[in-house]
């Protein structure tokens, strides 16, 4: 596994604020994080029982199950909801949260001072400076102004935008928003939100308001005024060209497909006309457009929605990882079977730098042996069905001839995903396959079993192998009560003697 | 006179075979006893399943032994394990021998004592687990706590006590973050054997002072 | 390097964890490179057989976490009818959301992608103290316990002392 610098692994948590004095501030800071991913709400969607996830969570969730993750009740991703209130308290909160909890931890000292004004004793916290500011502020305007420090400032151009966006303007959504450069002197109209001083706001307000919120480009005289945040520079570039932005319209959501409905080809075109790869088995290739789909559609919910690119990146992540049962065995896969894994498995023959050809030639010797002696053994199960005991023992040798050939040509180090693979697709005699109702726990268990014979890859197609080296040796075990039970009577001398 | 122009060969398959077939005739006889013998859970139970595939391994060792006395078992598991579970192919193997040592850390199964009577060899093999499991190392040596026991324990306790896992905390670092997660790992079971430790102590204590109770009535 | 969704919300769960741990339980990732795979400790719950003990387990987490469940296995002797020789724990919170290969456990007792490692340690907790055994995993143990509840009980607590070296 790759090793990640400390900065990765900085991923803060509510607990976080258990050992400061505003420990009560760790159920609201839980509040504000996804059940499912227990991070802050990334574009938080509403579903059809009233919870709340993140977009792509929920997303996810309803794709494996089509269940609501903490009430189990059935719904369906067209259902959901933008939460575009919670979205923005969770956005207000995550850029409060560093000076917080910097506050929090601050010296008793300062933490002795009246919270009301601890801001000017605090020297590095820019941030708490210019809230303290806005404070004097308000009481020397009187106006009732929730706050004016940069975070809100910033949470308002997101509402703005949003507001726009969805074209869901309300003349009385929040009239407290205040676009506001700390010292340019001026006050917004609490309606429109035009800049003016605040002597003329009153006779604004009587004669000239427009009654609704103007475009930011209108009253935004300096749109420098940004934020600290990195993450947040996308949005801002966004917002500054918003009257291009607006024009285009957003990005539309993907529908499902129903993937049984669809040939390979024509599942392989959609995939190409969205500019997806095209290998891999049928299973990967409607994996793929799934998690595209989910990707995408959570990206439609995103206030500042990632690039094409950015998302291609994501699902190249995604195909790495998840997308690839080698190594998600651990659960993953676990409901899917044993065809369905070998096909897995072939993904990563699938893989680009793969050498098909000298493939071929290696083991192709070996795929003609094994699907003749698939042929041999339904040949062999109608033999036996009228040959006598005779016949049996015969059949037997000459199979385990063939056996034999089989394993001389077979390279020992033949990686058993491929043969796995061959065997499943090459023979079709119904005692290859593992009883479907094989409970996956019970992998687990031989994974478990096995987990110190130091090798890791292919684990689980030998342990799969194990569990039907029986049906293997000889083909036919259907039958084997009706010849095989002369041969026992020889076999004791037999066995002494040996 | 055709028997005497049997070669090796042939006279090694034909044995395989025999074997094989004893073997599947055994087996299929175990696996059906076996479906009966739990009930209830109507079908293959994951643990039952488990029990099966054991037993299928079993067999595939106790043939090849039937067969290669020479060879151990351990030997038997590993080519097994490695190459599938295949029978032919390890017999193949061990035939070329071409058979490799199993490396050290591979622990095989233990086998089970009598694979003839379905119900003993499940106990049998339940016990063997067992024995097994009492072959783990008890934690103070699986953890490698015997200097920090043995060193002042008093000092010990009174940290243990003082709350070593609410001083803890998230760390910025990275080898802080592990060191601290092992010591809370190892403050948690010096802790315990403490405890176990005091309760033995008591419980003797009290038998001690019952005894002398009794002895005195 | 970023994190994925599951290695991210894996670390988050660890930092829980570590600034507010449980009573009884401490769990970690054995190594912070493979954020996958986790062993813990869980004490022994009061009131039974297993009290005063230290079980240490490892958890196991699929790359899809937490839309999948981890597996769990205890690394050490738990005489148990939900924990298989091997140590592998039978629970349904550990069962994955479609799958019921017994079919008769409740949706509501298998996972969802709302649990987290405390919920499944504690669930464990509550396991040893209270097996269920409609689902055997150990049938000796789920018939000792069954039948001869005092024999259990007797075995367990000396399998405790013996894991710690007493």
């Amino acid at each position: 596994m790759e090793v990640f610098g400390d900065e990765a692994f900085n991923v803060p948590d509510s607990t976080d604020w258990l050992d400061t004095p505003l420990a009560c501030l760790m159920p609201v800071e839980q509040a504000f994080r996804c059940h499912v991913c227990k991070d802050f709400y990334d574009s938080p969607m509403l579903t059809s029982c009233n919870h709340t996830f993140c977009s792509l969570c929920i997303r996810r969730c309803l794709s494996v199950d089509s269940k609501c993750p903490l009430c189990r009740a059935t719904d369906q991703e067209s259902k959901l909801r933008g939460n575009w209130a919670l979205r923005e308290a969770v956005e207000a909160f995550k850029d409060s949260r560093k000076a917080l909890l910097e506050f929090a931890r601050a010296p008793p000292t300062i933490q002795a001072a009246p919270p009301d004004l601890a801001g000017p004793s605090s020297p590095t916290k820019r941030k708490a400076t210019e809230m303290e500011g806005a404070k004097e502020e308000d009481q020397e305007t009187k106006r009732p102004r929730r706050s004016t420090r940069s975070t809100k400032t910033r949470a308002s151009e997101l509402t703005a935008a949003i507001l726009q966006e969805e074209e869901d303007t309300t003349p009385t959504a929040d009239p407290d928003y205040v676009d506001q450069p700390p010292d340019d002197g001026l006050v917004a109209c609490p309606i429109c939100l035009t800049r003016m001083k605040e002597q003329q706001v009153d006779r604004h307000l009587d004669t000239s308001c427009p009654g609704s919120p103007q475009p930011a480009s209108k009253r935004r005289p300096t749109p420098a005024q940004t934020p600290q945040q990195p993450t947040f520079s996308s949005f801002n570039t966004r917002l500054t060209s918003q009257t291009t932005t607006q024009n285009q319209k957003p990005p539309e959501r993907l529908p499902a497909l129903a993937y049984s409905m669809l040939r390979d080809t024509a599942l392989r075109k959609k995939l190409s006309e969205l500019g997806l790869s095209t290998h891999g088995s049928r299973q990967l290739l409607e994996k793929r457009h799934k998690e595209w789909i989910t990707l995408w559609n959570a990206n439609c919910d995103s206030s500042r929605p990632k690039k094409r690119s950015e998302l291609l990146r994501d699902l190249d992540e995604w195909e790495r990882t998840v997308g690839n049962p080698g190594t998600a065995a651990g659960g993953g896969q676990q409901g899917l079977g044993l065809m369905a894994r070998a096909q897995a498995a072939g993904a990563q023959i699938k893989d680009k730098e793969f050498d098909g050809k000298a493939w071929a030639n290696r083991y192709g010797g070996s795929f003609g042996d094994l699907i003749k002696q698939a042929r041999k053994g339904i040949k062999r199960q109608t033999l036996d069905g009228d040959g006598g005991e005779n016949t049996g023992e015969g059949e037997g040798e000459k199979e385990k001839e063939t056996e034999t050939e089989k394993e001389d040509s077979t390279p020992a180090e033949l990686p058993t995903p491929a043969r796995r693979e061959v065997e499943s697709s090459a023979a079709p005699t119904p005692m290859d396959i593992v009883p479907p109702s094989s409970p996956p726990r019970h992998k687990q268990g031989r994974d478990a079993g096995t987990e110190h014979n130091g090798q890791a890859p292919g684990r689980d197609a030998i342990a799969e192998d194990t569990a039907m080296m029986g049906e293997q040796v000889i083909p036919g075990t259907p039958e084997k009560g009706q010849w095989e039970t002369p041969q026992q009577q020889q076999q004791p001398p037999i066995a002494g003697d040996a | 006179m055709a028997e005497e122009e049997i070669n090796l060969p042939s006279l090694v398959i034909v044995l395989l075979i025999t074997g094989l077939a004893v073997r599947y005739f055994f087996f299929s006889g175990n696996a059906s006893s076996a479906n009966r013998q739990p009930g209830g859970t109507g079908g293959a139970s994951p643990e039952e399943l488990q029990r099966r595939r054991e037993r299928e391994r079993e067999a595939a060792v106790e043939t090849i032994q039937q067969m290669f006395p020479q060879v151990d078992r351990r030997t038997i598991l590993w080519d097994l394990q490695r190459h599938g579970g295949n029978l032919q192919a390890t017999t193949e193997r061990i035939l070329a021998g071409r058979t490799e040592t199993p490396p050290i850390t591979f622990q095989p199964p233990p086998p089970p004592t009598s694979p003839e009577t379905t119900a003993t060899q499940q106990s049998a093999a339940a016990a063997n687990k067992y024995a097994e499991k009492k072959a783990h190392p008890d934690l103070i040596t699986r953890y490698n706590l015997k200097d920090k026991l043995a060193s002042a324990p008093s000092d010990d306790a009174g940290a243990a006590t003082a709350g070593a896992p609410k001083t803890g905390g998230w760390s910025s670092n990275r080898e802080e973050r592990q060191s601290l997660l092992q010591k809370r790992r190892d403050q948690m079971i010096i802790e315990a054997r403490r405890k176990m430790e005091a309760k033995i102590a008591a419980e003797k204590a009290a038998a001690a002072a019952s005894g002398a109770a009794g002895g005195n009535n | 390097m970023s994190l994925n969704v599951a290695q991210r919300r894996l670390l988050q769960e660890y930092r829980s964890l570590t600034n507010n741990p449980p009573e009884g339980i401490t769990a970690g990732p054995i190594s912070e490179d493979d954020l996958l795979h986790w062993e813990c400790l869980i004490q022994g719950p009061e009131g039974t057989p297993f009290e005063g003990g230290v079980f240490p387990a490892e958890l196991k987490f699929p790359n899809d976490y937490p839309h999948m469940p981890p597996s769990m296995k205890f690394l050490g002797d738990v005489f148990h009818p939900n924990v298989y020789p091997s140590g592998l724990v039978c629970i349904s919170i550990l069962h994955p959301p479609g799958d019921d290969p017994n079919h008769y456990e409740t949706a509501s007792e298998r996972w969802s992608p709302i649990q987290s490692v405390e919920k499944i340690l504690l669930s464990v907790m509550s396991m040893l103290a209270e097996p269920n055994d409609e689902s055997p995993a150990n049938v000796e143990a789920a018939k000792m316990w069954r039948e001869r509840r005092s024999e259990y009980e007797t075995r367990v607590k000396v399998s405790v002392r013996a894991s710690l070296g007493l």
